[in-house]
């Protein structure tokens, strides 16, 4: 008989990652078989079932949301680029969680402009509510500060 | 409810400004945050208070540090060391959090260090940032020691911190996070809870009881 399924809504950040939904579940798959072990995360069946640039849904048996959750906080990086996953909601349906994402995003990533500090040239991406999250153009060094418009006019 | 991310590293000691980490742990759902190498200040009802990180193993560095911080406002945190210099710090007023006891030796944390810690009401530092970050056998050894840390706690009950050591806004955790990754430790949701807000507690501990007229 078909086993009863949870979706996890996840938000990334930062949002300019992008990443895509394969190497999603190959970075989730790995965290949740380095902790809960080759057995546990058989049991919990997860796949991502949804992905754009600020989140992620996820799909796990009910009863395992705890866990999947729980390893979702143990993942530091995708594809060499620093990210976090942090669970928003858990739903019965894809559908509900789309309504949810839809109330709550945040917008677009916004076209990055350039910024230039003393002899370096930055890319900053100016988000809602005074974030700035500025990267370094550069071929040697690829910076990457986050900060607030406030930082910005101070410097 | 109070939820206090017990140390965090904030530019120039990382990539993300003091600001965006305001931003950033307010969404999270924490009130204050312990930032090293910053002075304290609050905005809307959010706390910044200020932290002082000391990393050398020499009891002399830990009593400078203390008078520099005799104010009582920020927070004193000390890395631990063996057994002898852990038993020597615990003692020394102004000292509010040891941390790092997973890079220590086994015996660098017993029951008499534990006891003392109680009395002096210094504060052991759980970690996350190992939890996140490594992996195999590194994580396992850590979990292990922190499983031992807890122990001593349910048994001599002095006060627990837990703390993200985030120096990106990558690398912040948000107060459910940090439960749940507490809970891979053994500390219980109302336990961890009790961890997050522990820190205002130690800047301002209460006193005796007095009489007043």
């Amino acid at each position: 008989m078909r086993d009863k399924r949870r979706y996890v809504l996840a938000r990334i950040t930062p949002l300019w990652v992008c990443p895509e939904t394969k190497s999603l579940y190959l970075v989730v798959q790995e965290a949740i078989t380095s902790l809960w072990g080759d057995a546990m995360s058989a049991g919990i069946q997860m796949a991502v079932v949804y992905g754009d640039n600020e989140f992620c849904i996820i799909r796990c048996r009910r009863g395992c949301e705890g866990w999947l959750e729980t390893a979702l906080s143990t993942v530091s990086c995708v594809n060499d680029q620093g990210i976090s996953l942090r669970s928003y909601a858990v739903s019965g349906t894809i559908h509900a969680l789309k309504r949810r994402i839809e109330k709550c995003r945040k917008g677009p990533v916004p076209d990055a402009r350039e910024l230039i500090i003393g002899e370096r040239i930055f890319e900053a991406y100016y988000f809602p509510g005074q974030k700035v999250d500025v990267l370094e153009k550069g071929f040697k060094s690829r910076e990457l500060l986050f900060l607030t418009e406030t930082d910005i006019e101070e410097m | 409810m109070i939820a206090t991310d017990a140390t965090v590293f904030p530019s120039p000691l990382g990539n993300t400004s003091i600001r965006r980490m305001v931003l950033e742990t307010r969404e999270l759902g924490f009130d204050s945050i312990v930032a090293i190498g910053q002075t304290g200040w609050e905005i809307d009802g959010f706390s910044v208070i200020g932290g002082t990180l000391v990393r050398e193993p020499q009891v002399k560095a830990v009593i400078n540090a203390a008078r520099a911080n005799s104010s009582g406002t920020g927070v004193l945190v000390v890395n631990a060391g063996n057994n002898g210099f852990n038993r020597a710090i615990i003692q020394i007023k102004g000292v509010h959090v040891i941390r790092h006891l997973h890079k220590t030796e086994k015996n660098s944390f017993d029951h008499i260090i534990a006891r003392m810690s109680a009395e002096n009401h210094v504060a052991i530092d759980i970690d996350l940032r190992p939890l996140v970050m490594s992996r195999g056998i590194w994580r396992q050894k850590t979990i292990q020691r922190y499983k031992d840390i807890i122990g001593l706690c349910e048994r001599f009950e002095f006060p627990l911190t837990l703390s993200s050591n985030a120096r990106s806004v990558v690398e912040l955790k948000s107060v459910r996070e940090m439960v749940n990754l507490a809970s891979l430790v053994g500390i219980a949701e109302p336990d961890a809870r009790e961890a997050l807000a522990a820190i205002r507690g130690l800047i301002a501990p209460c006193g005796p009881v007095q009489v007043v007229g």
